[in-house]
């Protein structure tokens, strides 16, 4: 029996920073070859990127197109199965997933506001809270605890670079309208597009049926809750970012510390879902 | 009146309904100030409000601000253009002095020959069921038609209303200006046939400002149509008349403010106005009436005394019934909801945070299935009493989020059922009902609507010119006011305090949501007395003198006549000459001399008088207070609530103003905060979280400060830093382009529907923007007021389908709900990322 896909194309997240934070979906690059870039060709956090590489691989996903295709913007892909019935359950799954993720952004962002710079102090590694706080101390210090060198000047390029890559992920999610398509074992059901304004065009299949009609719509929730979640997200790592800045007095710190917020609240969701998990496995 | 009473009037609006399920209130209190600030203007997020200011900061970002002034701008002339034409015919009946609606030299609108009738048949019902309608039907309308003649008109067909129709368009369609009603372009009464989900609540309330508008909504019940045709027809053509009698019914629950204001403030006032035949400055009643003192309060206002005023012993059951009471809600989608909605909740319900059992309220299914009701009107002051529509309509005006309270607009069973029974018209209200249907802010009674309505009513009016008089009246007139003062505070904010702006617009809405379901030309078939008999009065015994003698002429010719001879007779008298004329009987003055002059006798089907009931003691201040306090349990941290609760103004009539749930979130102000409150609440049950361990932290070298130069302009990164900064800033320009262009769209939403052979070809058509081969079915566009404009294409081979349009409507929903999260949810981004960069180093 097939199983469910739920794919996102356009966004265009490395594998670095991981797949889809919500845990829904599975980030694509692009369906078509127009794109010359995929996921796995951008450069990741690991190896040591230079300013031209990330440059690239921001063009090579805006420009490298054949003549006559346009910039498809975000994808939501839903492949069902034919069972309506489990079709039916897979959404509702994943639909309250999505609104977990929600009320588990409002945790990773009180725990953001709890965290304090104050003393300087070194904690054990195998919590969010501590890497992000190593990470600011990190940038905090890096003036006095390296010398102007290479090593150093790397490290805020790092930073910068990663950044950089992570805001034009999050500028995509809020520069494209959201299109939806549906199938059901296999056969399209529909596909709605919704734009800025929020209008709605559903375009359906002939001769679709009420029940597969029903999925449809439920996929389009699940597809803007999950986009309110992402931009939900960006909303918590950019007002996460500027109030650590402020507390560890680190100017200009709001930018940099994009990637690093961007981690822990990833970790902290990634922390829940594996609490809630353990918690409801069965014996 | 007494300061307990007005206390209550004071404090926080009770934005509520009691749950037929919990005993609690719906939703939480919201002050008027709150309220009030979001009446004041066109919706102008607060989201939006502090993104410009933020922006003002920031030179480059200019032109957001302008687009974003301009699209409030935008708003506010769509909006007065909207609000325009309806306000207009509103003002004009407040102001016209002429006391009908209708063209002048129409004549007398009571009389349906001048002013013509009319049936009005929804576009979407299916053929088959509306000609089942008709011929059920067909008793009524002869019978109108034959009153009307050539301003009888059904409206079908191609003039049947279509959905999603306003007012006026359905008026210019058909060629009907607005404005005076004139009969000959369209009957003065209506009667819309079909549910409200065909024929939307909020036509009816238009198409009522100007004229005499009843609803008909049996749903298939066919059978119902046909015996309520035959109700109609018995009683216009006297074949059932009843005796002038005038009933009340007003509980007064223990602990509940809402209740003890009706009782006291309406229903007793009213009882004591109607008891006088001819008050000054009041319709003088053309007859005596019978006015049954109220069944008010503990022992009186039962279920089983409602039951009996209802057909359950006819002795008792009045003419004409007037209930004030909550009205029964459910929430969403319950199983009860389409039966028992709008139910009253009688006396019997002990009060705030009890339990409602089912015996404490009467609903559709109480009536006596035996019981007749031939002729009956009533008046039911409750909650949803006539109907509930789908969508929130208050929650939607003050939060600008429309939660749907119910699966489809619908009207209330218990209305139908007594119609079913023989009931000519049930007027009651659509919605919740609020105190200052009869409250002032100061505290003062205002009655006088329902006054003018019962007074006109018992004077054998149509039940829809009771209405337009009175109800129709006090809504064009708020509604007149409204507008003027809502466009006074965009000058001068002190025009209207918080409190004040609150009742206005609230009262407005509420005057507009009373509905009559029924024939609005249906009238009471109350008794007329006999004509005078043709019986000539006994004078007594008149004498009559002997005649003089006649005096004989002087045969002499040199005799001239002498001057003592007698006058001649004098002529013209039927009786003997001397006598003085009989006088002729003049006919009685007016029925009322003639009726005082002898017996009148009374013509067969008059129901008996019901037997007095024992006169209800109201109760004093003191035991008012003992009342509201009894039978309360009040905890140390709920006594607070209860404080607050007692000093609540408005009050709905769902349920008591007793303890309302504390909400844990304010009220919410935007869609954002709605949502946040709603996530968390529909949050799956995620078990609570095992402790994670706290991090161990061991202390180290405090480090030095942080540069004062940027670490990254320090190690000559400035390009990097610059190059992060724009891009930050070109997303943020994006978001706040996006969320501009969004915004000026969003006077308007739109969903269309398309069908298509080939979806996958679609797609490719998509990316490569090509022409997409789709064939559009439907489209809807929500206007910024809430109001939806529906198109359908008319030339569709397969005609409409039925699961297309369902699922559109869902889509419609969806794209209103998630238009407005999504929004809040940008606008609340960009605040954050504008603060990031104002910020910055």
């Amino acid at each position: 029996m097939a199983a469910s896909r739920f794919i996102l194309t356009g966004l265009g997240l490395s594998p670095l920073e991981g797949e889809d934070p919500l845990g829904i979906w599975e980030l694509s690059a692009s369906r078509t070859t127009a794109f010359a870039a995929t996921a796995e060709d951008v450069a990741t956090a690991e190896d040591v990127a230079t300013a031209e590489d990330v440059a690239t691989v921001e063009d090579a996903a805006t420009t490298a197109l054949p003549p006559g295709a346009t910039e498809q913007g975000l994808i939501w892909r839903i492949e069902l199965p034919a069972s309506r019935r489990e079709a039916r359950s897979e959404l509702e799954t994943r639909l309250t997933a999505a609104k977990v993720r929600q009320a588990y952004l409002e945790t990773a962002e009180k725990r953001l506001s709890d965290l304090h710079v104050g003393s300087a102090y070194s904690a054990q590694t195998d919590s969010a809270e501590s890497a992000l706080l190593a990470e600011v101390m990190a940038l905090r210090g890096s003036a006095v605890a390296y010398d102007a060198g290479d090593t150093g000047a790397v490290s805020f390029l790092h930073l910068y670079e990663q950044c950089e890559a992570l805001v034009a992920r999050f500028r995509r999610l809020v520069q494209y309208y959201a299109r939806v398509e549906t199938s059901v074992g296999g056969q399209p059901v529909a596909l709605t597009i919704i734009d800025w304004s929020g209008d709605y065009e559903v375009t359906w299949q002939d001769g679709v049926g009420p029940a597969d009609m029903a999925l449809h719509l439920d996929a389009i929730r699940l597809v803007l809750a999950s986009r309110q979640a992402w931009l939900r997200l960006v909303s918590v790592v950019a007002s996460g970012a500027l109030s650590l800045s402020i507390k560890a007095s680190v100017p200009g710190g709001q930018f940099l510390l994009f990637p690093a917020v961007y981690r822990f609240v990833r970790d902290v969701l990634a922390g829940l879902e594996q609490v809630q998990a353990s918690q409801e496995a069965p014996g | 009146m007494p300061d307990d009473l007005r206390a209550h009037i004071e404090g926080d609006l009770v934005f509520n309904g009691i749950n037929a399920i919990t005993g609690e209130y719906g939703q939480p209190p919201l002050s008027s100030e709150k309220l009030a600030r979001l009446i004041r203007g066109v919706p102008l997020p607060r989201d939006y409000r502090d993104l410009v200011e933020r922006q003002k900061r920031l030179a480059d970002l200019v032109q957001v601000e302008d687009r974003l002034q301009r699209v409030t701008d935008a708003q506010s002339d769509l909006q007065a253009k909207l609000d325009e034409v309806r306000l207009s015919e509103l003002r004009f009946k407040a102001q016209n002095p002429t006391p009908w609606p209708t063209i002048p030299g129409a004549g007398d609108p009571a009389d349906v020959a001048n002013v013509g009738w009319g049936a009005i048949f929804p576009a979407e019902m299916h053929p088959n069921v509306q000609e089942e309608i008709k011929e059920a039907l067909q008793p009524l309308f002869d019978l109108r038609r034959a009153q009307a003649g050539d301003l009888f008109h059904i409206y079908e067909g191609g003039s049947a209303y279509r959905s999603g129709e306003r007012k006026g368009q359905f008026l210019e369609r058909l060629g009907v200006g607005p404005g005076l009603a004139d009969p000959r372009e369209m009957p003065f009464y209506l009667l819309l046939v079909g549910t409200p989900e065909e024929i939307p609540y909020s036509f009816q309330y238009q198409l009522d400002v100007m004229r005499a508008v009843g609803r008909l909504d049996f749903g298939s019940d066919i059978e119902a149509y046909q015996n309520y045709a035959w109700s109609i027809v018995a009683a216009e053509s006297g074949d059932i008349v009843l005796q002038r009698q005038a009933a009340f019914f007003a509980p007064t629950n223990r602990g509940d403010k809402a209740t003890q204001l009706s009782a006291q403030v309406l229903v007793q006032p009213l009882y004591e106005n109607l008891s006088v035949a001819a008050p000054e400055f009041d319709i003088a009643l053309d007859h005596d009436w019978d006015v049954v003192p109220p069944f008010m309060g503990e022992g009186q206002a039962t279920h089983d005394q409602l039951q009996r005023l209802l057909g359950g012993d006819s002795a008792q059951t009045p003419a004409l019934l007037f209930t004030a009471s909550h009205g029964i809600e459910f929430p969403a989608n319950h199983p009860a909801q389409l039966r028992q909605q709008g139910a009253l909740l009688c006396q019997d319900w002990p009060g705030p945070g009890a339990d409602v059992l089912r015996n404490h309220y009467f609903a559709a299914e109480d009536v006596d299935t035996s019981a007749d009701l031939t002729g009956m009107i009533a008046f039911f002051f409750a909650c949803y009493g006539a109907g509930t529509p789908q969508l929130d309509q208050f929650a939607s005006q003050a939060f600008k989020v429309r939660e749907k309270i119910a699966p489809r607009s619908f009207t209330a069973a218990l209305p139908q059922q007594l119609l079913k029974q023989g009931a000519l018209a049930v007027v009651g209200h659509v919605e919740r009902a609020w105190g200052y249907s009869f409250i002032s802010p100061q505290g003062r009674g205002e009655n006088q609507a329902f006054i003018t309505a019962m007074r006109t009513l018992m004077n054998g009016a149509p039940i829809g010119i009771a209405t337009d008089c009175s109800f129709d009246m006090r809504y064009a007139e708020l509604s007149s006011d409204l507008s003027a003062d809502l466009e006074e505070l965009k000058w001068n904010p002190s025009h209207l305090s918080d409190y004040e702006l609150a009742y206005r617009w609230t009262a407005n809405n509420d005057a507009r949501s009373y509905v009559v379901i029924g024939d609005p030309a249906a009238r009471l078939p109350i008794a007329e007395p006999a004509p005078a008999p043709d019986v000539q009065p006994d004078l007594g015994v008149i004498a009559v003198p002997e005649p003089e003698p006649a005096v004989q002429p002087v045969e002499d010719d040199s005799v001239p006549w002498a001057e003592d001879a007698p006058a001649p007779p004098l002529l013209g008298f039927e009786g003997p000459p001397g006598v003085p004329p009989v006088p002729e009987v003049e006919p009685a003055e007016s029925i009322l001399e003639a009726e005082v002059w002898q017996e009148v006798s009374v013509t067969p089907v008059v129901k008996a008088a019901a037997p007095e009931p024992e006169p209800v003691a109201l109760p004093v201040e003191d035991e008012l207070v003992d009342t509201t306090m009894a039978g309360i349990s009040v905890e140390d941290d709920s006594v607070s609530r209860v404080e607050d609760a007692l000093t609540s103004p408005l009050l709905s009539f769902e349920g008591s103003p007793g303890v309302p749930p504390v909400p844990e979130v304010e009220p919410a102000e935007s869609i954002l905060e709605a949502e946040v409150w709603q996530e968390v609440s529909v949050t799956p049950a995620v078990k609570a979280a095992a402790p994670v361990p706290e991090p161990v932290f061991q202390p180290v070298p405090v480090l030095p400060a942080a540069l004062s130069d940027h670490a990254a302009i320090g190690y000559g990164l400035e390009d990097q830093f610059e190059k992060l900064k724009a891009s930050l800033k070109s997303f943020t320009d994006q978001l706040a382009t996006s969320l501009g262009d969004a915004a000026e769209d969003i006077v308007t939403l739109d969903v269309r529907t398309y069908s298509a052979s080939d979806i996958a070809a679609v797609a490719e058509a998509l990316d490569s923007r090509q022409a997409i081969r789709a064939t559009l079915r439907a489209l809807t566009r929500v206007a910024f007021d809430g109001d939806l404009q529906v198109y359908v294409p008319e030339k569709i081979d397969r005609g409409v389908d039925p699961e297309l349009w369902s699922i559109h409507k869902a889509m419609v929903e969806e794209a209103q709900v998630s238009r407005a999260n999504f929004l809040a949810t940008m606008a609340e981004l960009a605040a954050r990322l504008l603060d990031s960069l104002r910020i910055g180093p």
